[in-house]
């Protein structure tokens, strides 16, 4: 299986400095991108602050709410977060409103949870899981388990394990409302104003084909057995 | 799952074994819908997943079924009791109200066995009602039901209530989506647009089932009993006549159109002869060609056919 480094779009090396929105890939994903990154620093910033304060008090390390410990790798996995999404979104064929509804999942789940932090340890295991469960909610023609662990270089078994995990932290409760997914996009639309690219995100696009998933990745803490291969 | 004894099993449900259980603490009756999680490629079946999150949000309604709770059991295979380290499966049951019938039992009753007879006219006003309150739910909500069949309207006799069941095939139709799987709904109460091959179908489909539904009260047997798809068209096409452009704009241009024989409208009140005017008209409404012309579930509520109902039990 292959690192995240070895990632490729098309056969191609990606160069560090391509952007999402060079890709020609729809804009949710480099707003939610950068959300997630933002995210991630701010709680990574969090945590540093808290173990600093707690060193000097020689109390031990930072005790943090355990409702997301499924997600947590034991380090970070190399691939970025816009790297991460964009090949979701390329293999999975998945509709963009899934990403906004994936995006609806993590948020609901830092509310119910909120001693649970988002960080680079967890965030590529909450993302893969919560596309795929947006996808089974709003897709009818949807890849199944297998096909997104392979995507997101996790374990079939991990995934399905992962994605009981999501649904139970959520009380099941996946169904979005006209109402709240546009309060979303309007939310991430607001997001990319502050980012200087003040465009509507897709309401609705299809990818145009699936290509085919040629590299693999790894997210996992240990080389497992490589996922089932698509079958064309 | 201790907190339940199961006392029989009463079905098959789209994904899994149904049982009729008692809740030790209580007593009071629950059906446990048990899901496999076969945790192979699948993982959690889409059903299983729309028909919990859709209850989850639809279920303060008495006129959909009542989710109690979802239960998580990793059970350990007979193969593996003796191992120290056992491959567990996991089951995820849902813990529905027991309700005792469902209107398709309850129509078979009506018609055959040892005393058969027509329902009651007010009864099935009050079923219909009852139907439209709940479809009128799941729409103002954002909810297809798509499933619609009396199999899946489960009843309480004893206090004359109807509640919509089984949101397997439930989906939300506001969220901007990729086009619509036409394989949906049981043949006979399948709409049209869905026949012809429509992917962009809206809350008409609904309506479409509940009109033949209705009809099905009535007559005591299937408006529309197609054996396949061709078979349904012909049924439909056979009694509404086959729609035009005149009457259902875009018709011809949907994927399955095919050029069909043309056959003249029946009239609808002889094929449910004990429906009144104001029956019929409803009736109509609801089997109209063009979606876009179909009653709404809240219109229908406002019909004069149910004027003669005491809506203030509702």
């Amino acid at each position: 299986m292959l690192t995240a480094g070895d990632y490729s779009n098309h056969g191609r090396p990606l160069q560090p400095e391509t952007s999402l929105a060079e890709l020609n890939l729809p804009r949710v994903l480099c707003v939610l991108s950068s959300m997630l990154e933002k995210l991630v620093a701010r709680n990574e910033k969090l945590i540093d602050i808290l173990s600093q304060e707690l060193d000097g008090l020689n109390s031990g390390s930072v005790r943090l709410g355990n409702s997301l410990n499924t997600f947590h790798g034991v380090r970070a996995p190399s691939i970025s977060i816009p790297k991460y999404l964009e090949r979701i979104y390329k293999y999975t064929n998945c509709s963009p409103s899934c990403f906004v509804v994936g995006y609806v999942y993590i948020d609901r789940l830092t509310h119910r949870h909120p001693d649970s932090l988002v960080t680079s340890l967890n965030v590529h295991r909450l993302l893969v899981t919560s596309v795929m469960v947006a996808s089974k909610m709003l897709d009818d023609e949807h890849y199944n388990n297998a096909i997104y662990a392979r995507v997101g270089g996790v374990s079939n078994a991990e995934l399905n394990k992962l994605e009981l995990e999501l649904l139970f932290l959520l009380d099941f409760r996946v169904m979005v409302s006209s109402r709240v997914f546009e309060s979303y996009c309007f939310h991430l639309e607001k997001e990319m104003v502050v980012n200087g690219t003040g465009m509507k995100i897709e309401r609705a696009l299809t990818p145009k084909a699936m290509d085919d998933l040629e590299t693999e990745i790894s997210i996992e803490d240990k080389q497992s057995p490589s996922p089932p291969q698509i079958v064309e | 799952m201790e907190k339940y004894e199961k006392l029989e099993k009463v079905g098959e449900g789209t994904y899994g074994k149904v049982y009729k259980a008692r809740e030790k603490a209580s007593g009071s009756l629950v059906a446990l819908k048990k899901t496999r999680l076969e945790m192979d490629e699948e993982g959690v079946p889409p059903t299983a997943l729309r028909e919990v999150s859709l209850l989850q949000l639809l279920s303060q309604s008495i006129y959909i079924v009542r989710l109690l709770s979802v239960e998580h059991v990793d059970k350990v295979p007979k193969s593996q009791k003796s191992s120290s380290n056992p491959l567990t499966k996991p089951i995820l049951y849902l813990v529905f109200e027991y309700l005792d019938t469902d209107l398709k039992k309850f129509i078979d009753s009506h018609r055959k066995g040892p005393n058969p007879r027509p329902l009651p006219p007010p009864l099935i006003q009050s079923f219909l009602f009852q139907l439209c309150k709940g479809v009128a739910h799941c729409h103002s909500h954002g909810v297809l039901h798509r499933d619609l069949k009396p199999q899946n309207l489960l009843l309480d006799q004893h206090k004359g209530i109807l509640k919509i069941a089984d949101l397997g095939l439930g989906r939300a139709f506001t969220v901007p989506l990729k086009s619509y799987t036409h394989e949906i709904v049981t043949l006979w109460y399948r709409a049209p647009e869905v026949l012809l091959g429509s992917t962009h179908y809206s809350t008409g489909v609904d309506i479409w089932s509940v009109g033949c539904i209705f009809a099905e009260m009535v007559r005591r047997q299937a408006l529309f009993p197609g054996d396949s798809e061709f078979q349904q068209l012909i049924h439909i096409f056979k009694m509404l006549g086959t729609p035009t452009e005149e009457n259902w704009p875009g018709v011809t241009s949907l994927r399955d159109w095919h050029v069909y024989p043309r056959w003249e409208p029946q009239s609808l009140a002889k094929n449910v002869p004990s429906l009144g005017p104001d029956g019929v008209d409803l009736l109509s409404k609801m089997l109209k060609y063009n979606p876009s012309e179909r009653i709404s579930a809240k219109a229908a509520l406002d019909h004069p056919y149910f004027d003669s109902l005491d809506k203030s039990q509702f």
